[in-house]
């Protein structure tokens, strides 16, 4: 981009840019002396703004983290600088909460889980079914699945923490996962290869709603 | 929660800003120390995740260190810089989690009605709501969309019905003016 930034330098500070008009606003102030200044103004602005909204204590574990991944050489604080990354790894692991950890993978399976599902119901022929409360009311929560039994996504809109996913067959339960929370919705992918004619939402470890599937 | 801490003074910011621009190590781990918590904090109340906000503030930190051309000592301060960066980080990560979230809860339900928007909800600081509320209402508008509701000014064109350079323009003097604002009440 030759042209200035202008009125973008505030869009930029604001965030309201998409990726690619931000990468153009951040290339063109790095030669330009007049635009840097402009968005710098800009950064200001926006930085008293975030500087009066609430503020958390950054997590222990995150400088540490950024000094094994940024392998800083001159540190003010030695006894980092002495142990090899493989402890200071460990280290951060350390500091880490064990729930937070877990929750982290978990975070990221889901992420990955969702793409997964999305690749499927995007690329091959599905159906749907409704979760029903025990008094036969429709829920908001679904599974879509392949006709062939081989994948199931579950949906529910505002799960309750630690929602589980089961198959219900011949008078028993096999809890298959746990509903992964994002926002006001939640998910489960399942790549399952069975075609399973009955599954539950199972919450504290009471039923709260079945679905029956047809192929 | 922890408050911002005092600011250093404008000689020191200088010399960090040089450092910085030159890639010293001992800058990066001086502008976490000052600037830290406030990173963090700005990508805390963008996510509200805690683990998402630490990511953010890592990979947006690692990106800029990585990349020498993106601060020039120049370029003003380090601490508005990094805001806006890990800023701009948090509010990307939003929006493709919410590109995800949108289609899981169209697959799940059809009939969402749309989400309402509450100031209330997001301002309550008050210095910041009063320089806020002194803004013109044309410009309060966008920028608040802009600010806290994360949106592109493509969307909230749309989403005001006005024309797009019409809405750059009102953002682009709305911020300048709440940036006067918040300036004049500093002590
Ligand atoms: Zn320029």
């Amino acid at each position: 981009m030759n042209e200035h930034v202008d009125d973008l330098a505030e869009l930029y500070a604001l965030g309201s840019l998409e990726d690619l008009d931000r990468a153009r606003v951040e290339r063109h102030t790095s030669s330009c002396a007049a635009c840097a200044e402009r968005v710098s103004e800009a950064e200001e602005s926006v930085t008293r703004i975030a500087e009066l909204q609430t503020m958390h204590e950054a997590p222990p574990g995150l400088r540490t983290r950024l000094h094994s991944s940024l392998a800083l050489a001159h540190l003010r604080h030695a006894w980092v600088r002495s142990i090899p990354a493989a402890i200071a790894a460990a280290l951060v692991l350390a500091l880490i909460p064990t729930w937070v950890a877990v929750d982290r993978t978990r975070t990221v399976a889901a992420m990955h889980q969702d793409e997964q599902a999305l690749a499927k119901i995007a690329s091959a022929p599905f159906a749907r079914a409704q979760f029903m409360s025990p008094r036969n009311a429709p829920m908001d929560a679904k599974v879509l699945y392949g006709m062939h039994g081989d994948w199931y996504y579950v949906v529910v809109m505002h799960p309750k923490p630690g929602m589980q996913v089961a198959y219900v067959h011949e008078g028993k339960m096999e809890m298959l996962g746990t509903v992964a929370t994002h926002g006001a919705s939640g998910t489960l992918y399942l790549p399952v290869n069975h075609k399973m004619e009955e599954l539950a939402l199972v919450s504290d470890g009471a039923v709260i709603g079945d679905a029956h599937l047809a192929y | 929660m922890a408050s911002a801490g005092i600011r250093p003074g404008a000689a020191e910011e200088r010399t960090l800003a040089q450092a910085f621009a030159r890639r010293e190590d001992w800058a990066f781990d001086e502008a976490y120390r000052r600037y830290g918590t406030l990173l963090y904090s700005v990508a805390l109340n963008v996510l509200h995740n805690v683990q998402d906000a630490e990511d953010c503030v890592h990979d947006a930190l690692v990106r800029v260190w990585r990349n020498p051309k993106t601060f020039a000592a120049d370029r003003g301060s380090v601490r508005a810089f990094l805001t806006v960066v890990v800023r701009n980080d948090a509010i990307s990560r939003l929006r493709a989690s919410a590109r995800r979230g949108r289609l899981a809860e169209r697959l799940g339900r059809e009939d969402e009605p749309a989400e309402e928007f509450e100031i209330d909800d997001f301002v309550q600081q008050r210095k910041l709501r009063a320089a806020i509320e002194e803004l013109p209402q044309e410009q309060r508008q966008p920028v608040l969309l802009a600010y806290f509701g994360g949106k592109t000014h493509v969307e909230i064109a749309k989403e005001l019905a006005e024309p797009l350079g019409t809405v750059k323009s009102r953002i682009s003097l709305g911020l300048r003016k709440l940036g006067a604002a918040l300036k004049e009440g500093r002590p």
